[in-house]
């Protein structure tokens, strides 16, 4: 067990490090092919637009760490920003339909944490079902269609638009999230667990972890930043369509696999995640700064994710 | 114990109709009228182990509707919705029936929903057949899955009306509307507005989609034929939807300084409004861009009113125009085999007359 988790640990720090320089080089690469790349105004658009995929990525790779994944992300992003924008389009004080999303996400968060921990599904397949489920409930409630509430004139733009100082408002909750993600998983009980179920479930169990309730609490976290992801995205539209956040699934899982979280779990830290949150959004502007079409985008950022796992596992290897 | 009670209702309504029918003196219509019940009624039976909503309210209606004395023809259309899931698709349904509410009371329906599901659809048209329903209203989910099912209601002496898209089998009146000539009228009136000549970013639709691919060759070929200095500086497929767009449209805006785009012209009003907001939230909204969507929602009416849209386009809901083509294919009145429903343009100028009738 000290053998494997000496080689958890190289391979971890070296993928990590890795996904850092190619974000570098990615950075210079943009530098030398837009001109507008390196402007200001360019880095902060670029914070916010991470902030969206990122804050997702964040809880993501909670679950992640444990062995999981979560493929509701998407449609739980959908299912909140849908409620948020019909209960204020029908006049509902945001201070009472922003809480009232809060608890469904809870709510949901714990029936994929109980289906999984109690039930004993494979979060894959939990959550491949939710993901069905919500996705329909979204277009159940919203009738298909997008909702906004332009009409009534409340403004929760602040969230998703406002800056502080010269700080986008998205960036500081993209940050704020981080450092808590950080140092639960570095400094508590919970964030030991987490590695601990992922690294040998039942090693875990014998050692007194209860594996069921952290299971369930890592659901939940998905649940909650899914929640602040919509209100964000939201906020910044001041609608939501009842497709919203398709493939976001996918792009969190994409970020937490390049940045070095292990797909069997227990290996992997959270700011490979932000790392690779940051890679991906940074490709995908600079894509758009370049005029490569969306078909070529989705082909690179798929080469980009095996490769990042590719190399973090040669280096890993070779280190051994 | 609901269907029971619904199945015993319409026995004695047959009975009745069958008696009515003994002191009738012109027998023949009346006659044709209590074999379609008795046909409803073995499929309200079969209907049983089907546990679909749409179906068992449309039973549920019609019982009600053939309680009701009537001296007039009656006639059953089938209605074989594709989806649900879209104010597009339940706007042509309700409108088209709307309609036939208040011209055409002596009209029934029978309603089946395929939930986005072609073989869904297809099973649905051969119910309706089955049902011997006298007139078949379809929006097609695509062609290749609902053209045998059509060409069946069609060799069965059902006459078929199909709306907005098409089927690759004669039907008795098609009725369309055309995305292409949305994106001339939109290349027309830019060129109008920008005095023809500016830098345009174009935000597609989801490649591939017929709407997509008609909204911008219309757009692209009056802008390569007629108006030269117009130039489309960049263009990405943001799949209609409005957070792509608005990701996209931020870093367009990092890449375009100011002065440098006159138009944004965006394959859905969903995406014409993010893109409007974006442009807002950058503080971009003082060089008079030009924002412009299509579709016809309510939201984007409201922004071409205040002046953060230019204009969008109403893609027809093809009502009324199915339900008076349908109308009058039952009445053996002549009839059109083509309905080519001609697509609005709202602007500033005339955007109050259409406030409040816009998609929701």
């Amino acid at each position: 067990m000290s053998f494997a988790k000496k080689e958890n640990s190289s391979k971890k720090w070296i993928s990590e490090m890795g996904t850092l320089w190619a974000l570098i080089v990615l950075c210079i690469v943009g530098a030398l092919v837009s001109p507008s790349f390196l402007k200001g105004a360019n880095i902060i658009n670029v914070m916010r637009q991470i902030s969206i995929n990122g804050i997702i990525a964040l809880g993501m790779t909670f679950v992640c760490l444990t062995g999981g994944v979560d493929l509701s992300v998407g449609s739980q992003v959908a299912v909140y920003g849908i409620m948020i924008a019909q209960m204020l389009k029908n006049n509902v004080n945001p201070l009472i339909a922003i809480p009232v999303t809060l608890v469904v996400a809870i709510l949901i968060g714990f029936l994929n944490g109980l289906g999984i921990s109690k039930g004993k599904l494979a979060p894959f397949i939990m959550t491949l079902g939710s993901m069905t489920a919500l996705r329909g409930l979204a277009k159940y409630i919203s009738n298909g269609s997008p909702q906004n509430w332009r009409a009534t004139g409340i403004d929760i733009k602040f969230i998703g638009q406002g800056y502080v100082g010269f700080i986008p408002v998205p960036v500081i909750i993209f940050v704020v999230m981080f450092l808590i993600g950080f140092y639960i998983l570095r400094y508590t009980w919970f964030g030991r667990s987490v590695y601990a179920i992922g690294d040998n479930r039942e090693a875990a169990r014998l050692n007194g972890i209860n594996v069921e309730k952290t299971q369930l609490i890592c659901f939940i976290i998905t649940a909650f930043v899914c929640f602040m992801s919509a209100l964000v995205l939201t906020s910044k539209l001041s609608s939501c369509d009842p497709t919203a956040g398709e493939g976001y699934e996918l792009d969190a899982l994409s970020m937490c696999y390049i940045g070095g979280i292990s797909t069997m779990g227990g290996v992997g830290k959270i700011s490979g995640t932000l790392i690779g949150a940051c890679l991906l959004t940074v490709l995908s502007n600079i894509m758009n700064l370049v005029g490569i079409n969306s078909y070529m985008q989705n082909i690179v950022q798929g080469l980009i994710v095996i490769f990042a796992v590719l190399l973090g596992g040669i280096s890993a290897r070779k280190k051994k | 114990m609901k269907k029971r009670v619904l199945s015993a209702l319409l026995t004695g309504v047959m009975v009745a109709s069958l008696y009515g029918c003994g002191s009738a003196p012109a027998p023949a219509p009346a006659e044709t009228k209590a074999e379609t019940t008795a046909a409803k009624e073995t499929a309200a039976e079969t209907k049983k182990e089907e546990a679909k909503e749409a179906a068992t309210e449309a039973a549920s209606t019609e019982a009600a509707s053939t309680g009701e004395p009537s001296g007039d023809e009656e006639f059953t259309i089938g209605y074989a919705q594709r989806a649900t899931d879209a104010a597009y698709t339940i706007a042509i349904k309700e409108r088209n029936q709307d309609y036939a509410k208040d011209h055409y009371p002596n009209l029934k329906w029978v309603e089946t929903d395929a939930q986005g599901d072609v073989a869904t659809q297809a099973a649905n048209i051969e119910d309706l057949i089955s049902r011997g329903v006298d007139l078949i209203m379809v929006s097609p989910l695509t062609s290749d899955g609902l053209t045998d099912a059509v060409k069946e209601a069609m060799d069965a002496g059902i006459p078929v009306v199909t709306m907005d898209r098409e089927v690759d089998t004669p039907v008795t009146v098609k009725v369309v509307a055309d995305n292409k000539e949305m994106g001339v009228m939109a290349a027309d009136k830019l060129a109008e507005m920008m005095g023809g000549k500016g830098n345009i970013i174009e935000v597609c639709g989801t490649t591939g989609s017929s709407a997509a691919i008609d909204r911008q060759a219309g757009f692209e070929e009056t802008l390569a034929s007629k108006y030269p200095d117009m130039k489309i500086v960049d263009s990405q497929d943001c799949d209609f939807n409005s957070a792509k767009a608005a990701s996209y449209m931020e870093d367009m805006l990092q890449k375009y300084g100011e002065g440098e785009i006159q138009a944004i012209y965006c394959h859905n009003d969903p995406m014409a409004e993010a893109v409007a907001e974006t442009v807002v939230a950058a503080g971009r909204d003082g060089e008079g861009i030009l924002i412009t969507g299509m579709d016809g929602e309510e939201a984007a009416f409201q922004m071409v009113e205040n002046g953060q849209m230019a204009f969008t386009i109403i893609y027809p809901t093809m009502s009324p125009e199915a339900m008076i083509a349908a109308y009058n294919v039952l009445t053996n009145q002549p009839q059109d085999e083509v309905v080519n429903c001609i697509p609005t343009l709202v602007g500033k100028d005339n955007v109050a007359e259409h406030l409040g009738t816009g998609l929701q």
